[in-house]
């Protein structure tokens, strides 16, 4: 017997909850009854018990609502102000329908601030970077040199703060991997036979960046897909940056691959556009969006063209001197951060 | 209209310079290039001309097909012009003839080595003869002259005769310094030899050991010789060889042209070590400054030193310095039997403020050789040292320094085999950042 004593004691309580809230719903019904017929004063203290445990979501939406109404008629503004806080505090996405609800009601409904103040989520994707070469350091003669594009991901939290319909503040903090790859070919001119003789130095750049990106939003039109552009600025930390690299001589031994550092600029600031679009999804959006990235400031110095001596030597590759470019598209979520208020009207 | 502005804005917006070479150069004052062929380029000598330098280096196609490479390059250190090579050449020394402020040519000094593998006589399976070359600003041979043993007589041993360095001297004359060796059992000597511009020989001397009572030695010369006031002056290491050890020491030979030895100071004639003088060079101030290599007499425990001599080849007391890749790192000049790398000292150069810059290679460990720089001041106390390299071996040629202290040497990078020239031009404290 003692072993049944905790299921029935579960059994208990379930079923305690469940009568209580079919008690709520026929409170609920009563309540409205009541204020259907004009009994506003008996309304508050019929619900007061339910709101605090008893009604679900949708529920207490409606008990706000008829609350609200109740004060409204009864000519008690502060009550009143009170219950659409609470009803908006419950739901933040509740929305009058001018074309039923009472005229007061809306007016009381637009006397407060129902838009959200700002949303936060999180946001990831890959990037695709390759230098912007502003003066060029080579060592070898008689070489050709071509930085590709890489592809890295990048993760981290956005921020977004509407100022109004059009408008919206986008700062992100990024976690940031960007590669890019590079060829250098030096052509040794021909051996006795007539062969052409090369040194291909082939290499990937590795670096990892903590970039703060500011952009502001333009939205065009209110749709399903919420599309806007964006322009912006992007202030970089680089945290680290090397380089794998490897020479292949014709006809003779390669410089086997290896992995060194080299040294980059800390700081970097670059313009960035932007082009996205916002599904509604749960309580904020799913967001998309393709970037371009243009480096304002260089990664490098021409003064530290030659500090990496093992590559200079080893590899014969100077670091000329460049900016980052780099396309992005990412995809995230961010969630609606209400805070309702009753707005004050400028006198 | 509109369409066509937002596509230029957007191809503004995402152009970039991929290709490096189409990127403005950096202007730098500092800069390193790596000059490659389809063999291996080993460097020999760096000379400076009114737009930028001259190059001399050698292509090893095989064992016994050398071939010397002229390399000349704009201030930068680009490539001016094809790169010029002489075969049946392999280049010791370069000197360049200017008119004024132009090039009106170059000499090139160098050993031909003719390879008889059925020669009756060991001694002459591989016979060398010094060649000069006259070559003309655009790189073509003008005139030569070799200095070979033509004897037909197949029952002696052919004397060799190699060239070490050539200079120039007030009467317009170039001076060259050789060795010869009479048969393989006996001592190289050397030689000097006057030719005017068009390589037509004015005067020839030989100089042995004789007067010094060592005739069993071997005269291995530095890559330098000076001709001042009537008199010449070079450095040299003598050297007696047995089995797997040598012993030499020092000497600095200063002759007065086409006559007999006026000095001869001696350094470690009374020790036993392996002393290397590899490059003597004028002051700033008055007399020179050496550089080479003191090592065991087995090679162990190699060291870079340094000396002073005055302007008639007297070694100065107490002005011998030694200089060790890792001892030397917190710039203190070391004893000389201290030592933790494998050091050398391959070329000197005066600098502006009366000191000289000292360039070799260091090999610490199991790492590659390195270049190995010091500055020293007249007094030969060290101010300032750089080792510099990649995984590679890198070994020196020869350093030259401009009115400003500005360095451009020159060198040779072998990876996986294969060697390259490299130019290497540094601001007065050996960097790279200017």
């Amino acid at each position: 017997m003692k072993r049944l004593l905790p299921f029935f004691l579960f059994l208990f309580v379930v079923c305690e909850s469940y009568a209580q809230h079919v008690s709520c719903s026929q409170t609920l019904r009563l309540a409205q009854s009541t204020y259907e017929q004009g009994r506003l004063h008996e309304v508050p203290s019929l619900l007061q018990g339910c709101l605090t445990s008893g009604f679900n979501k949708q529920e207490k939406v409606s008990a706000y609502k008829l609350l609200t109404l109740s004060y409204l008629y009864l000519e008690e503004p502060e009550k009143a102000d009170e219950a659409m806080l609470n009803l908006l505090r419950t739901d933040p996405y509740f929305e009058i329908n001018p074309a039923v609800d009472p005229a007061e009601f809306v007016g009381l409904y637009k006397s407060f601030r129902t838009k959200p103040i700002y949303r936060v989520g999180v946001v990831m994707g890959v990037n695709a970077t390759r230098p912007n070469v502003t003066s060029s350091v080579e060592t070898a003669a008689n070489s050709e040199s071509e930085y590709t594009y890489g592809l890295a991901f990048q993760v981290g939290a956005n921020v977004e703060i509407p100022f109004n319909e059009k408008i919206t503040f986008n700062p992100s903090l990024l976690f940031q991997q960007k590669g890019f790859d590079i060829e250098s070919k030096v052509s040794r001119g021909t051996d006795l036979e007539g062969n052409e003789l090369y040194n291909t130095t082939t290499g990937r750049e590795q670096q990892t960046w903590i970039a703060l990106p500011v952009t502001v939003q333009y939205s065009f039109t209110k749709s399903r897909f919420n599309p806007y552009i964006a322009a912006g600025i992007s202030t970089d930390y680089c945290l680290r940056s090397d380089i794998t690299i490897e020479t292949i001589q014709d006809n003779a031994g390669a410089v086997q691959e290896k992995t060194v550092d080299i040294e980059r600029n800390k700081i970097n600031l670059s313009a960035l556009v932007a082009a996205g679009g916002k599904l509604r999804i749960f309580g904020g959006y799913f967001t998309g969006e393709i970037r371009y990235q243009y480096g304002l400031l260089n990664v490098n110095s021409e003064e530290k063209a030659y500090d990496n001596s093992d590559v200079v030597f080893s590899n014969n590759l100077g670091d000329s001197v460049f900016k980052l470019n780099s396309f992005s598209v990412t995809v995230g979520y961010v969630q609606n951060i209400f805070n309702p208020k009753k707005l004050t009207r400028r006198k | 209209m509109k369409s066509i502005y937002a596509i230029l804005f957007l191809t503004t917006l995402v152009w970039a310079c991929n290709n490096i070479e189409d990127a403005e150069p950096a202007a730098k004052n500092t800069f390193i290039k790596f000059y490659h062929g389809p063999y291996s380029y080993t460097s020999v000598e760096v000379e400076r001309i009114p737009d930028g330098y001259a190059v001399l280096g050698n292509m090893t196609i095989s064992d016994d097909s050398v071939v010397a490479t002229l390399i000349r390059t704009d201030e930068n250190g680009n490539p001016a012009g094809e790169i010029q090579y002489y075969p049946g050449c392999t280049a010791k020394s370069l000197q360049v003839l200017q008119n004024g402020d132009q090039v009106s040519g170059y000499v090139i000094l160098g050993d031909s080595i003719k390879v008889d593998p059925n020669a009756s006589k060991v001694g002459n399976i591989l016979v060398y003869a010094t060649r000069i070359l006259l070559v003309n600003t655009s790189g073509t041979i003008q005139s030569t002259r070799t200095y070979r043993d033509d004897s037909q007589d197949t029952s002696r041993v052919l004397i060799d005769y190699r060239g070490n360095t050539l200079t120039t001297n007030e009467n317009n004359e170039l001076i060259i310094l050789g060795n010869y060796r009479e048969d393989l059992s006996r001592p190289e000597k050397s030689f000097v030899v006057a030719l005017d511009f068009n390589l037509n020989q004015q005067w020839y001397k030989t100089y042995d050991l004789i007067d010094v009572g060592q005739t069993d030695y071997n005269y291995v010369n530095a890559k330098s010789i000076h001709a001042k006031q009537g008199n010449l002056i070079w450095a040299s290491s003598i050297l007696k060889s047995t089995g797997e050890f040598s012993d030499s020491y020092l000497a600095i030979p200063f002759v007065e042209a086409e006559s007999t030895f006026k000095n001869f100071s001696m350094m470690g004639e009374t020790s036993s070590q392996l002393f290397y003088a590899t490059d003597i060079k004028p002051s700033n101030g008055p007399g020179y400054g050496v550089v080479g290599t003191r090592a065991s007499t087995d090679g162990s425990n190699a060291n870079m030193f340094f000396a002073r001599v005055d302007g008639f080849g007297n070694f100065v007391a107490e002005s011998t310095r030694y200089f060790d890749g890792v001892l030397s790192q917190q710039n203190e000049a070391i004893d000389f039997t201290a030592s933790e790398s494998q050091d050398t000292g391959e070329s000197i150069t005066s600098t502006p403020d009366g000191g000289f810059v000292l360039a070799g290679s260091t090999k610490i460990g199991s790492n590659s050789t390195d270049i190995f720089l010091i500055k020293v001041n007249s007094s030969g106390d060290i101010l300032w040292n750089k080792i510099l390299g990649g995984s590679g071996e890198e070994t020196i040629s020869s350093i030259i320094s401009d009115s400003d202290g500005n360095l451009t040497i020159s060198g040779t990078n072998n990876l996986g085999g294969l060697s390259s020239i490299f130019l290497m031009k540094t601001d007065s404290k050996g960097e790279l950042k200017n």
